[in-house]
């Protein structure tokens, strides 16, 4: 019988435990972090085209400025930091060098602003998939997990959760 | 193979993918054309019957021609409509303001529509301004008006910024000085007081004794700006009663740099720096609590986005519109080919094969719609011009609009899909019985 009891409890605990732990995971995917620098929610749209934008948000818990430099994936030719602007009318993306991010502050990464752009992708990005790339810092490389949401998205699909 | 013909048409130049485009749409009504004339000459038949029935036909042409130029020159005035707010907001960079509507905020300072806004102070705008990256930060001040012109207190730096050299006379150096916009009806000389608020809401001579004279005129910028009078933000304030941003030994100072103390605040502050990626550092430093900064490209580009599903719902019913007056055309042809139903009785009658008749019928409606079509690129391209001389004229940002691809794609759409629909009266005068029309 008390065999049975602790059996039962155990077997509640590992039952209630074990998706919390997948949801920490969960949440702990969409972070990551670098000597005080974090990035939040990466994410970007799925496409059959072979070039796509990743955003991100990006926190320096330093008392230092960082400088965002660009960044690399295994799924595209290159990875091009740039920046959003609205030329004659249209929406042009124009290569930025790097952006600095000050101590204590965020910079964020969104659509019709920054972004890094993926040139030259080796195969589609499917909705619901992710993929790793790195992020560059003057610090640092940051590996970061890419969510692929919908081709329309217009933001993450867990944006205002808090990590 | 998809991903094959997806590189390859992505690697092609834009103006070769839009001709092909537009060969793609034709193709069904080139290729219904080649086969139903082939083998025959309907022509000199299908004229008589123009002729024939003149009034008629010029009524169907008109009707076909107005409804497809109207849709096509809506599409074209949406697309300068969007050119025209992006050209207008194009000189500012970046705004840094209050926290609260990035649109209220980009309509008050790019668009100088009249809003309550709160006001940064002296020591955040003495932040912005000795930022090692800021090229310039000027002032933004409005909320009086003189004859329904906004008036928009700045600097000097800022008009030079947005117009470069001045069409006539020269900037203000006085707080009792000011510049007028291109289109303000106000010659040089011109001495005014001006009103408190701006619109209904407006107070006459509320600012008696603060009379300044126009200096200037700026050259067209193809914005709101060209109807508005610039004067220096501290003779804003100083109508207003409060210090002018300088100390008591500088009183006599126009623009920068401003003190802290003496600044009595301003509603929004025009940030530059000398390359993008700085004023995206600026914008990740000034978005906190305190302030909110925001590029007016990227809000109007989101505004752009919600006209692009407009754009595409109005595509859809400019198509739905052109087709149902088409299918109204093609009925009345219906009706018209009983009128003529008796000559292609006897064309029948004396041995004529019915796919000659059939290419006669057909040949005759789809010049009728290749007539009307042509005749709504004319009305479109009129249109466009018309509805962007009163837009302009409304709204103070100039819309030049033309008629570009996607509407003769549209066209192009419009005349395939109706050349197929054609088909019918055409197949309907063959189900006549030949014997019952020879009688009459």
């Amino acid at each position: 019988m008390i065999r049975f009891l602790v059996t039962a409890t155990m077997t509640g605990f590992f039952a209630f435990a074990g998706p919390a732990t997948a949801s920490d995971d969960d949440h702990d995917h969409h972070l990551s972090e670098l000597h005080g620098v974090k990035a939040i929610h990466a994410w970007t749209r799925a496409t059959s085209d072979d070039h796509a934008l990743v955003f991100v948000e990006i926190e320096n818990e330093t008392d230092k400025e960082v400088i965002l430099l660009g960044g690399e994936a295994d799924n595209a030719g290159s990875v091009d930091l740039v920046g959003f602007q609205l030329v004659d009318g249209k929406a042009v993306y124009t290569p930025l060098p790097q952006v600095p991010v000050a101590a204590g502050s965020e910079l964020h990464l969104e659509p019709e602003a920054l972004a890094m752009r993926l040139e030259g992708l080796t195969g589609k990005l499917e909705k619901g998939q992710e993929f790793e790339m790195e992020i560059e810092f003057d610090i640092g490389h940051m590996d970061v997990h890419v969510t692929i949401e919908a081709a329309d998205a217009k933001t993450h699909s867990h944006a205002g959760h808090a990590h | 193979m998809i991903e094959g013909l997806t590189d390859y048409w992505q690697s092609l130049p834009v103006l070769t993918q839009d001709l092909l485009r537009l060969a793609l749409l034709l193709l069904p009504a080139i290729v219904t054309g080649l086969a139903v004339v082939s083998g025959y000459r309907p022509f000199s038949l299908v004229g008589a019957l123009l002729w024939r029935f003149r009034w008629t036909n010029v009524m169907f042409v008109l009707l076909i021609g107005v409804s497809v130029g109207i849709g096509v020159g809506l599409l074209a005035q949406e697309r300068g409509l969007r050119r025209g707010t992006a050209k207008a907001a194009e000189k500012f960079d970046l705004i840094v303001a209050a926290p609260g509507s990035e649109i209220t905020m980009l309509f008050a300072a790019v668009y100088l529509q009249p809003s309550d806004v709160p006001l940064l102070g002296g020591g955040i705008y003495h932040e912005i301004a000795t930022n090692k990256r800021v090229s310039l930060a000027a002032p933004i001040a409005f909320g009086d008006s003189y004859a329904g012109a906004p008036i928009v207190g700045t600097t000097p730096q800022f008009i030079q910024h947005l117009t470069g050299d001045l069409a006539e006379g020269r900037l203000f150096a006085a707080s009792h000085e000011a510049i007028a916009g291109s289109k303000v009806d106000l010659p040089l000389g011109t001495t005014y007081t001006p009103d408190h608020g701006i619109g209904d809401a407006v107070e006459e001579n509320a600012h008696e004794g603060h009379e300044s004279t126009i200096v200037g005129r700026m050259k067209p910028t193809g914005s709101p700006w060209d109807k508005a009078i610039l004067v220096p933000v501290e003779a804003v304030w100083e109508v207003h009663g409060l210090a002018n941003g300088h100390t008591p030994e500088r009183i006599d100072q126009i623009g920068p740099p401003f003190d802290p103390d003496y600044f009595p605040g301003t509603p929004a502050v025009l940030v530059r720096a000398e390359a993008l990626w700085e004023n995206y550092a600026l914008r990740s430093e000034f978005t906190r609590s305190d302030t909110m900064a925001f590029f007016p490209g990227a809000v109007l580009s989101r505004l752009h986005g919600l006209m692009g599903d407009i754009r595409q719902i109005m595509s859809m019913m400019a198509v739905i519109t052109q087709v149902l007056v088409t299918a109204g055309v093609l009925t009345g042809l219906v009706v018209l080919t009983r009128l003529f139903a008796r000559r292609l009785a006897l064309l029948r009658a004396l041995g004529a094969p019915r796919r000659f008749v059939f290419s006669v019928v057909w040949s005759y409606a789809a010049t009728l719609i290749l007539s009307g079509s042509l005749l709504g690129l004319a009305v479109g391209w009129v249109s466009v011009k018309i509805i962007s001389d009163i837009v302009s004229a409304r709204t103070d940002i100039l819309v030049t609009a033309s008629l570009g691809w996607p509407e003769f794609h549209l066209l192009a759409g419009f005349v395939s899909l109706t050349i197929l629909l054609a088909l019918l009266p055409a197949a309907l005068i063959l189900r006549r019985p030949v014997v019952t029309d020879l009688r009459g």
